[in-house]
């Protein structure tokens, strides 16, 4: 055979490939909830310097540079389980997402029950500082045995640096990330002393002895109460040794347990849902920390998200930086070009923004915010590898993350003006609304899926499956227009109908429905031989859900429901989620 | 379309049957009592059912102490879905065809370029370099600062060179800038300007300007309006030249200002490229090696426009007006007396500095003692302010004329695009010859900086036509500039 039909065949059969079906069968098993990356590593990885300079060219020039000549491809994340989920890990715990978290929970966050840093406790000893950031602040030993590092609002938007610290902080946690314990304090300037040898990196990075008048200058900036007290936020060290920031792309070459590439963890990608809702631009690389934590008798990095003092509109001494803030990329070379091509006619939303009433949240809004084209500062490697199942995926956790749990989280700013409070209550419910409009409107929206035996009446074993519509629960559809269709299939290759549905939502309660299984005459289990196994593929059954947003013949959204059918008696196991990524229609639909 | 409806359909949902605790609802370990959510949600209507086909979730949102493995064991990565990856789409496969070809490309951008310099600017940062760098610019607690200034003008020789600023130079009311440039040793530049602020809330500055310039590289293509690119030829000169300027801020941007000067320039024979023969060139050459030059000049702009946005101020009109009155001490037949003025309208068309602009400009002398007078005492145009798309010198004559729209808009928050079109021409006498098809033509387009009116970083891309009479409207020349340079 020549080469030449050698190739075509090759080729040939490569394009056929992708015409096959994909039949992949969930495992009956529970679905993996604890990834296995705290292994015990046993030797300490190296400290990671990360140059601020550095990663901003390499985010904006080199690396889309070279990417555009490794012609990656999109793809899903990685950890994620059956149910659609993120596992826990060294980066990440299932909270807000899964659990019901009060609004007191959600406000102490990453505190917990640990007590508020105190004055009581005896004098705050300055350790060292922070001589960087757009807020310099000091390092302290304070007197209930932890230290804190402590950050000030600068003069330009009083209050509001240490508020978004403490804010993001805790929307970051109930949201599942690792952060800091981060809480406002008040305190007298007098309260804080110099511990004896305590120093500072001076702009050459030459260690510099503290003195009194360096302390006072900084404290100078820090917003000063009625009653003499100074505003200040307080971030508590997290237990374990500091090893510098993490990545956002690549593997950190000296840490085993780090196996999956940083730009395919769906926590990071989708980092930009909730960057984007609180405005979090500086979501760079030196605003994450990993941890070298001791946990029992292993070692290993846990990895932090820090420092939120950039967020819900925080400015640049230059207007022009602060108008573009979430909107564009400090460079936006896209931006850049296409104001140069259409000679600045491009309607540009930071053309539109204005400052707020209150002038110290900047150009913090809703009204001009678009989720889907938030940017941070500059290009991050996750963010740009978000997919749309990804950002449903955060979608689904904010959804949780209600009006009482914004409000519990707002309150622990300690605004000293209440209208400031009530204003940043009810510009993040509108952000958070807009963001639940832009991916539940176009994504599927069903979530909260449960198999339960309902007391059925013909017959008590029956099961149902029941799911929460949280675009109807969130009004951003009408329930006017919303219907669904389902459709039973199982067999050797999936493909045999069992029964099909379409229902439309019962107005009492709009936003969750049940539905008896199994749509049909026949069930899955009916189609495997007797006493076959319990993962038999013939048990296996899938439930399609067409969502039908709109009055439309072809649906909104699509989600794949994976059952084994182990019989009457001990009924339908939900084995896996899908939410793919395009609907495939049936041939009659 | 099919609606097939299974018979066994039923949502009627029967909520509130309490049994024991669903799988589902789980609470984390202390929210049980405190939680608020509405009571509607599906798990607090579940409550109490059999959830046994619905699958565990995690036992708690607080990270448990249970590990997968021993300590020591390595990681194994998990089958996260539970299922086998899919399978390799036809895509996966063919996207290595331009993975392949591009992989030098690749190599190279990624492991040429991309790593090895994020490395050394890593290095460099780590190592705190530009700050010292910076500290080594920076003197005086800031006050004196050093700033490195280049110029690349295709056709011209290029430079580079430093500038110096000093603020508060002797008392806080006086500074002083001092530039230098070079490429090589025919080519040297070298400026001062010592300001002091004279005047109540700072409404005034008084200016002495020294100046030094020795260039090989004077481009001439003649006198008058009948000059053509195959005439090209340059000349070499030194100037040292000496201003005292006051200048006043009037109402917004508008300005009034006098100066008194001297200068000595001579001709020298190393030109760049094909040199001027002085035998044979106009008379603006003949009988000068040298001269020396006195003069007296004042100026009065008027602009209407916001003076809150300086770079970029908006509509408006302004119009410059300007005389000056020059002679060589050495030989009085030399006098010359020159106006010029401006007009120009801006339109700020969608009010975030889309700025449309028309200015009309003219300049013109008078010979007053009869005698010749050296080509760089007439009126010259070309170069950074009118007809930008030609050399600077490119049109010399004793009256000159451009008529110029442009149009400015913002394309990043540092830098402002700008296109342009350009009519004009040099004249003898009073515009003598003028006609609209002896002109020439330019346009082209640039990027210039917006930050700040000291430190100018620009780009311009230019083309010009031969005179229109002569000329098919397509472009007999194309000038490129990219400059830095700090102003005054």
């Amino acid at each position: 055979m020549s080469r030449v039909p050698t190739l075509a065949l090759l080729v040939g059969s490569v394009l056929l490939s992708g015409c096959v079906a994909d039949l992949r069968r969930f495992a009956l098993a529970d679905p993996l909830w604890e990834d296995t990356d705290r292994q015990h590593v046993p030797k300490e990885p190296a400290q990671y310097y990360s140059g601020l300079l550095a990663d901003g060219a390499d985010q904006m020039f080199f690396r889309p540079i070279a990417d555009f000549w490794a012609f990656h491809r999109p793809g899903e994340s990685v950890n994620v389980n059956a149910l659609d989920e993120v596992v826990n890990s060294a980066w990440f715990q299932n909270r807000i997402g899964l659990f019901r978290l009060s609004p007191e929970e959600v406000a102490r966050a990453a505190c917990g029950n640990t007590p508020t840093l105190s004055m009581d406790t005896g004098p705050w000893v300055v350790t060292a500082a922070k001589p960087n950031g757009a807020n310099p602040g000091f390092f302290i030993k304070a007197g209930d045995g932890h230290s804190y590092l402590l950050k000030f609002d600068g003069p330009l938007q009083p209050g509001r640096a240490t508020s978004a610290d403490v804010i993001g902080s805790k929307l970051y946690w109930a949201a599942g990330y690792h952060t800091p314990c981060n809480e406002i304090v008040h305190f007298d300037p007098k309260h804080i002393t110099i511990a004896e040898g305590a120093t500072a990196e001076d702009a050459f990075g030459e260690d510099q002895p503290i003195r009194r008048e360096d302390v006072d200058r900084v404290l100078a900036m820090a917003l000063r109460r009625k009653d003499g007290l100074l505003r200040a936020s307080a971030s508590r060290f997290v237990p374990g040794r500091p090893i510098g920031p993490f990545r956002y792309e690549g593997l950190r070459s000296d840490d085993p347990n780090d196996a999956i590439p940083h730009e395919d963890r769906r926590e990071l990608r989708a980092a930009r849902v909730f960057g984007a809702w609180i405005n979090h631009f500086d979501s760079r690389e030196q605003n994450t920390m990993d941890v070298w934590v001791k946990d029992g008798e292993r070692e290993y990095i846990r990895h932090y998200y820090l420092d939120w003092g950039d967020s819900l509109g925080g400015r640049w001494p230059l207007d022009g930086i602060s108008r573009r803030l979430g909107h564009s990329y400090y460079l936006d070379w896209g931006h850049v070009l296409g104001d140069l091509l259409t000679l600045g006619f491009w309607p540009r939303p930071w053309n539109e923004v204005t400052l707020n009433q209150f002038e110290i949240f900047g150009y913090f809004d809703a009204e001009n915010f678009e989720p889907r084209a938030w940017k941070g500062g500059y290009p991050n490697p996750a963010f740009e590898r978000l997919t749309d199942r990804d950002a449903l995926w955060a979608a689904r956790i904010l959804s949780n993350i209600d009006e009482a749990r914004i409000r519990a989280v707002v309150k622990t700013a300690e605004f000293t003006d209440p209208r400031h409070e009530a204003f940043m209550v009810e510009v993040l419910l509108a952000r958070r609304q807009k963001i639940l409009e832009a991916y539940l409107r176009s994504e599927n929206s069903l979530s909260n899926f449960r198999v339960v035996r309902r007391g059925h009446t013909a017959d008590p074993r029956a099961q149902s499956v029941c799911f929460e519509d949280l675009a109807l629960l969130h009004g951003v559809t009408s329930l006017d227009t919303v219907f669904y269709k389902m459709r039973f299939r199982a067999g050797a290759r999936l493909d045999q109908e069992l029964g099909w549905l379409q229902f439309t939502p019962d107005p009492e309660h709009p936003h969750r429905s049940c539905i008896l299984l199994p749509l049909g005459y026949r069930r899955p289990s009916e189609l495997a031989k007797p006493g076959a196994p319990d993962d038999d593929p013939l048990r296996y059954g899938v439930l399609d859900i067409f969502v039908h947003q709109e009055a439309k013949v072809t649906p909104t959204s699509h989600v794949e429901l994976h059952f084994y059918d182990l019989g009457p008696d001990r009924g339908f196991r939900l084995v896996g989620i899908d939410r793919p990524p395009h609907t495939v229609l049936p041939d009659l639909y | 379309m099919r609606f097939a409806f299974a018979p066994s359909l039923s949502f009627a949902v029967l909520f509130g049957l309490t049994t024991t605790p669903p799988a589902s609802a789980q609470t984390s370990s202390s929210s049980v009592a405190s939680s608020s959510v509405a009571s509607d949600r599906l798990d607090d209507v579940l409550v109490g059912l059999d959830h046994t086909g619905t699958p565990p979730l995690p036992t708690s949102s607080v990270a448990p102490s249970v590990f997968s493995s021993e300590p020591g064991e390595e990681r194994r990565l998990p089958l996260y879905e539970g299922r086998r990856p899919p399978a390799t789409e036809a895509t996966d496969a063919l996207i290595w065809v331009p993975r392949v070809l591009f992989s030098p490309v690749w190599l190279v951008t990624e492991f040429v370029l991309r790593r090895p310099l994020i490395f050394a600017v890593t290095g460099i940062e780590e190592s705190q370099l530009i700050d010292r760098f910076v500290d080594a610019l920076t003197f005086l607690d800031g006050d004196l600062t050093l700033f490195p200034r280049f110029l690349a003008d295709f056709g011209l020789r290029p430079s580079v060179g430093l500038s110096l600023l000093w603020s508060d130079f002797v008392t806080e009311r006086t500074t002083f800038a001092l530039n230098g440039s070079f490429w090589g040793p025919r080519w040297l530049t070298f400026n001062a300007d010592l300001s002091m602020r004279p005047l109540r809330g700072d409404s005034g500055m008084l200016s002495i300007i020294p100046e030094f310039v020795l260039r090989p590289d004077y481009p001439y293509y003649g006198f008058g309006h009948e000059t053509f690119k195959g005439d090209e030829a340059f000349y070499q000169a030194r100037h040292a030249r000496v201003r005292v300027q006051l200048r006043a801020w009037l109402e917004g941007l508008s300005r009034a200002g006098f100066a008194l000067g001297y200068g000595h320039s001579t001709f020298l024979d190393e030109a760049d490229g094909p040199a001027v023969d002085l035998a044979l060139a106009t008379n603006s050459f003949v009988e000068f090696q040298a001269y020396q030059w006195l003069f007296a000049r004042a100026f009065l702009e008027l602009d209407s426009r916001d003076p809150d946005v300086e770079f970029s101020p908006g509509s408006g009109v302004r119009a410059e007006l300007a005389s000056s009155m020059g002679f060589d001490p050495t030989e009085t037949s030399r006098r010359a007396l020159r106006f010029s003025g401006e007009l120009s309208a801006f339109w700020d068309i969608s009010s975030i500095h889309h700025i449309l602009s028309v200015a009309l400009h003219a300049a013109m002398l008078e010979r007053l003692g009869g005698g010749p007078l050296p080509v760089t005492e007439l009126i010259q145009m070309g170069g950074a302010e009118q007809m930008r798309s030609f050399l600077p010198g490119r049109f010399v004559g004793d009256s000159a004329w451009s008529l110029a729209v442009s149009y400015r808009w913002p394309v990043w928050i540092l830098l402002d695009a700008e296109v342009f079109a350009e009519l004009g021409n040099a004249h003898p006498g009073r515009f003598e010859g003028f006609r609209f098809d002896r002109s020439y033509l330019g346009w082209g387009a640039g990027l210039r900086s917006n930050w700040s009116r000291e430190v100018i970083l620009s780009l311009i891309v230019g083309f010009g036509t031969d005179r229109l009479d002569q000329s098919d409207l397509r472009p007999a020349l194309t000038r490129f500039t990219l400059n830095l340079s700090r102003g005054f």
